[in-house]
C-alpha cells in the first residue's frame, strides 16, 4: 500500500463511489496524474446489492441498470471536466455495476495501470462492506491481482450530509 | 447466467407449479359434488363469524359410530349433507376441522321427523371453538422469522418467504407423523390463501411498466420540470414532487424512484445543490401520493382485492386526504431544505447541455401507443366496476394490447416481468395463510375488537396510527397482508365500519408510515442505494430526522380527511 512517489507512472486509475463522499480520493488521483503527467482513468463502482431491497419490484432490472449507468456516466463527466480543467490531458471514464470487490479486482486486473487510487472505507459507515483489517487484506489482493500499487486515501469521513 | 436471471427462472418455475396445482385443486373440488333429494343443511363459522371452509361434517349413528352421510363445508361455510335411506334412532352431527375443537350435537326428534318425511332441514349456524396446538406456536414463530429475515436483509425477501413456506410444509408433512398437533395445513389447503387477483394485477402492470419505462418519459418529464421552473429550486421542488407523486399513483413506488432518482441527481448537479434536497421529498411524495389509487402501491392492491374496493373506491375516498397530505409535505420539504434550495450556485451550461441530450423521448411512437392504451386502462379501471371487471383483468388486457400493438421483443417483455416478486407474493400469502389457519390472526382480531369496542373513531385511530408506526420497522407488505383479516373482522363488527373506512385507514397508515424510517419502505432503501452510489449517502439517522415529522404531518392530515369522510 506504500506510496512510491519516486517511481514514474504513466497510467493511474481512480476507483470511486460518486461524489462528494470521495472528494479526497479524486483530489489525490488528479494531483498524482498531474505530478506524473499520467493518463487518468476514473472508474465509478455502483454496487447492485441495494437492488435486493427493491423486492417487490415491478420494474425490469435491465432498465434500472441503464438509468444507473447514465447517472454514473454523468457524474464521471463532471469529474472528467474537472480533471481537464486542472490540466490532466488524458482522462477516461468507466461505470461498473455489480459486486464492489469483484469490480475492483477486475479494474486492477484489466486497466493496465501502475497505480490504483481508492478511498479507505469509513468504519463509521453503517453499510460499509470492509472492516479496517479486511480492507488491508483486500488491498494486498488488489496489488497482487493487478501488479500495481494501491494508494488508499483516508476518508473525508462518512458524512450524513446534516 | 446472472444470479438475478437464475432467481427469475426459478421463480417462474415455482409460479407455474402453483398455478397448475391450483387448477388441479379446483377440478378435484368440482368433481366432489353429490346429488341428493334430502339434505341437512347449515353453516359453519369461526369465532369471528367468518365462514369456515373445509370443515368435515358427518352424520353418524350415535350408537355404532357408523358414518351415515358426510360433506365438506364450502368457502361460504355452507354445507349440505345428503340423506339417503333410513336414519338411526339417535343420529349425531359431528363437525371436525383442524385447529378447532370437535363439535358434536344430537339431532332432536322433531328434526328427525322432518327428515323422515322427505323434507330438508336448515340448521342454525354453528360456531366452532379454536384449539391452540403446537402448530399455532410454530406458524407464529415462522411468520416472525420471515419478518426478521426481511428486516435484517439476511436473505432476499422472496427467499425469506420461501424459507417460511418450506418450514410450514416441512412441519405439516413431516412433523405430523411425530405429533398430531404439529400439523398446520397441507399443500391444497395452503393454495386457498393465494389471492390470484393480486398476482395477475401485478403481472399485467409489470408488462405495462416495462413498455412505458423504455420510452424515456421520466427523464423527459424531469428535464421538462427543470425547464418550466427556469432552474429555480423552490419552484422545481414541488414540480418534481408532483411528477413523482403522480407517477407513483400509477406505477409502484419502487419503480418510480428507480427512474426518478438518477435523473434528479443529475439535475441537482446542474444546479450545484445537494441532490438530497430533491430526492428525499420525492421519495416521501411517492410514499404519500401512491396511496390514492388501487394500483399505486402493492399494499393497496392487497387491500383492494381483500376488501373488494374498486379503483374508484380508492380515488373517491382517499384522493382529497392525499392531496391535503401532499400540500403539507411540500411546505414541510421546502422548509427543511430552505438553505439548500436557496444556495443554488446557478446552472452549469455545460452540464445542462449534456443533460438535455439525455432527456429526449427515446421511442415517441411507442410512447403515443402506450399513452392510448394507458388511458384506456384507466378508463376501464374506473368504469370496470359497473360490469364487474376485475382490475387484474384490465391489467392483463392492457398488457396484451400493448404487446400486440407495439410488438416488442416478446422474450424481452417476458423477462421484464419480475417473477421473483410474484413468487414473493405467492409465498407471502401462504405464510400469512398459516397464521390465519392456526388462529393467530383471529386471536389478534378478537383482542383488537375488545379494545376498540363499538367505537369507529377508536378503530380508525388504532388502525391508522398503529399501522403507520409499525410500518416504520416492519416490512409493510407482510404487515398489511396479516392485518387484512383483522381489519375485515372489525369492518363486520364495529358499527359504521361497513363503509370500509378501516381499509382506507390501513392503506394510509401502511404506506405513509414508510416515511418514518429508511427501512420503512422499499422505495426508501432503493433511493438511498442510488443516492449513495452517486456519493450522497443517506444515513438511518438522517432519514429518521427528516422522515418522522413528515410521517406525523402527512398521516395526521390524511387521517383528518378520513375522519371528515367517515365519521
Amino acid at each position: 500500500m506504500a506510496e512510491m512517489s519516486k517511481a514514474k507512472y504513466d497510467h493511474i486509475v481512480c476507483a470511486i463511489r460518486g461524489r462528494p463522499a470521495n472528494r479526497n480520493t479524486v483530489e489525490r488521483a488528479i494531483e498524482l496524474a498531474l505530478e506524473h503527467h499520467a493518463r487518468l482513468g476514473f472508474h465509478l463502482v455502483i454496487p447492485e446489492d441495494f437492488l435486493e431491497a427493491a423486492a417487490p419490484l415491478m420494474s425490469p432490472a435491465r432498465t434500472v441498470f441503464e438509468r444507473l449507468r447514465e447517472m454514473g456516466e454523468y457524474i464521471l463527466a463532471v469529474l472528467c471536466d474537472e480533471a481537464h480543467r486542472r490540466g490532466v490531458r488524458h482522462v477516461d471514464v468507466h461505470v461498473h455495476i455489480g459486486d464492489v470487490r469483484e469490480e475492483l479486482l477486475e479494474i486492477a486486473r484489466q486497466s493496465g495501470a501502475q497505480v490504483l487510487v481508492l478511498g479507505e472505507p469509513d468504519p463509521a459507515h453503517p453499510r460499509s462492506i470492509f472492516t479496517p483489517e479486511s480492507f488491508r487484506e483486500f488491498v494486498r489482493e488488489l496489488e497482487q491481482a493487478g501488479h500495481l500499487t494501491v494508494i488508499a486515501v483516508p476518508p473525508e469521513s462518512w458524512i450524513a450530509l446534516e | 447466467m446472472r444470479p438475478a436471471a437464475r432467481m427469475a427462472r426459478l421463480s417462474l418455475i415455482v409460479l407455474f407449479a402453483f398455478i397448475a396445482a391450483a387448477g388441479w385443486q379446483y377440478a378435484v373440488a368440482a368433481s366432489q359434488s353429490t346429488p341428493g333429494d334430502q339434505f341437512l343443511m347449515g353453516r359453519v363459522l369461526d369465532p369471528q363469524d367468518t365462514p369456515l371452509e373445509g370443515a368435515a361434517i358427518r352424520l353418524v349413528d350415535g350408537q355404532s359410530g357408523e358414518v351415515i352421510a358426510e360433506a365438506l363445508s364450502q368457502p361460504d361455510g355452507r354445507y349440505a349433507l345428503p340423506i339417503t335411506g333410513d336414519l338411526p334412532q339417535d343420529p349425531l352431527l359431528m363437525i371436525e376441522r383442524d385447529h378447532y375443537k370437535i363439535f358434536g350435537q344430537e339431532l332432536g326428534r322433531d328434526l328427525l321427523g322432518v327428515l323422515a318425511q322427505g323434507g330438508t332441514i336448515s340448521l342454525p349456524s354453528i360456531t366452532l371453538e379454536r384449539q391452540i396446538t403446537a402448530a399455532f406456536w410454530i406458524a407464529t414463530l415462522v411468520f416472525v422469522l420471515v419478518l426478521v429475515l426481511i428486516a435484517t436483509g439476511l436473505f432476499h425477501n422472496t427467499l425469506a418467504t420461501l424459507i417460511g413456506v418450506t418450514l410450514i410444509y416441512a412441519v405439516s408433512y413431516i412433523g405430523e407423523h411425530l405429533h398430531e398437533g404439529l400439523y398446520i395445513f397441507d399443500f391444497q389447503r395452503s393454495l386457498h390463501y393465494i389471492d390470484w387477483n393480486v398476482i395477475f394485477l401485478i403481472m399485467g402492470m409489470m408488462i405495462v411498466i416495462a413498455v412505458v419505462e423504455e420510452t424515456g418519459i421520466f427523464q423527459w418529464l424531469a428535464f421538462f420540470a427543470y425547464r418550466i421552473s427556469g432552474g429555480r429550486p423552490y419552484i422545481l421542488l414541488p414540480i418534481l414532487m408532483l411528477i413523482t407523486g403522480v407517477a407513483s399513483a400509477f406505477l409502484d413506488n419502487v419503480t418510480t424512484m428507480l427512474l426518478m432518482t438518477p435523473i434528479t441527481v443529475q439535475i441537482a448537479l446542474v444546479l450545484g445543490i445537494d441532490p438530497l434536497a430533491f430526492i428525499l421529498p420525492e421519495v416521501m411524495a411517492s410514499n404519500v401520493v401512491g396511496v390514492s389509487t388501487l394500483i399505486g402501491t402493492p399494499t393497496n392492491i392487497l387491500i383492494g382485492s381483500f376488501g373488494q374496493i374498486s379503483f374508484n373506491g380508492f380515488l373517491i375516498n382517499l384522493t382529497p386526504g392525499v392531496l391535503l397530505a401532499f400540500v403539507g409535505l411540500i411546505l414541510y420539504s421546502a422548509y427543511i431544505y430552505r438553505k439548500d434550495l436557496g444556495g443554488s450556485q446557478g446552472a452549469s451550461e455545460l452540464l445542462l447541455e449534456r443533460l438535455s441530450e439525455r432527456s429526449r423521448i427515446q421511442q415517441p411512437e411507442d410512447l403515443k401507443k402506450a399513452g392510448v392504451v394507458g388511458a384506456g386502462m384507466i378508463l376501464l379501471f374506473i368504469l370496470g366496476e359497473r360490469f364487474h371487471l376485475l382490475p387484474a383483468v384490465t391489467a392483463i388486457m392492457g398488457a396484451t394490447a400493448l404487446l400486440v400493438w407495439i410488438r416488442p421483443d416478446i422474450e424481452k417483455m417476458i423477462e421484464a416481468v419480475d417473477w421473483t416478486t410474484l413468487v414473493f407474493f405467492l409465498a407471502l400469502f401462504i405464510t400469512v395463510g398459516a397464521i390465519q389457519e392456526v388462529g393467530l390472526i383471529g386471536m389478534i382480531a378478537a383482542l383488537v375488537g375488545r379494545v376498540v369496542g363499538d367505537s369507529l373513531l377508536l378503530a380508525m385511530l388504532g388502525v391508522t396510527w398503529l399501522s403507520a408506526l409499525l410500518s416504520m420497522v416492519i416490512a409493510n407488505i407482510p404487515f398489511t397482508a396479516a392485518m387484512l383479516p383483522v381489519v375485515g373482522f372489525l369492518t363486520r363488527t364495529v358499527p359504521g365500519a361497513g363503509s370500509k373506512a378501516l381499509y382506507f385507514c390501513l392503506s394510509v397508515g401502511s404506506a405513509m408510515g414508510g416515511n418514518g424510517s429508511l427501512i420503512g419502505a422499499s422505495a426508501n432503501m432503493v433511493t438511498a442505494g442510488i443516492s449513495e452510489s452517486a456519493g450522497y449517502p443517506i444515513s438511518y439517522a438522517y432519514f429518521f430526522k427528516k422522515g418522522l415529522p413528515a410521517l406525523l404531518i402527512t398521516v395526521g392530515l390524511a387521517f383528518a380527511w378520513l375522519l371528515i369522510r367517515f365519521l
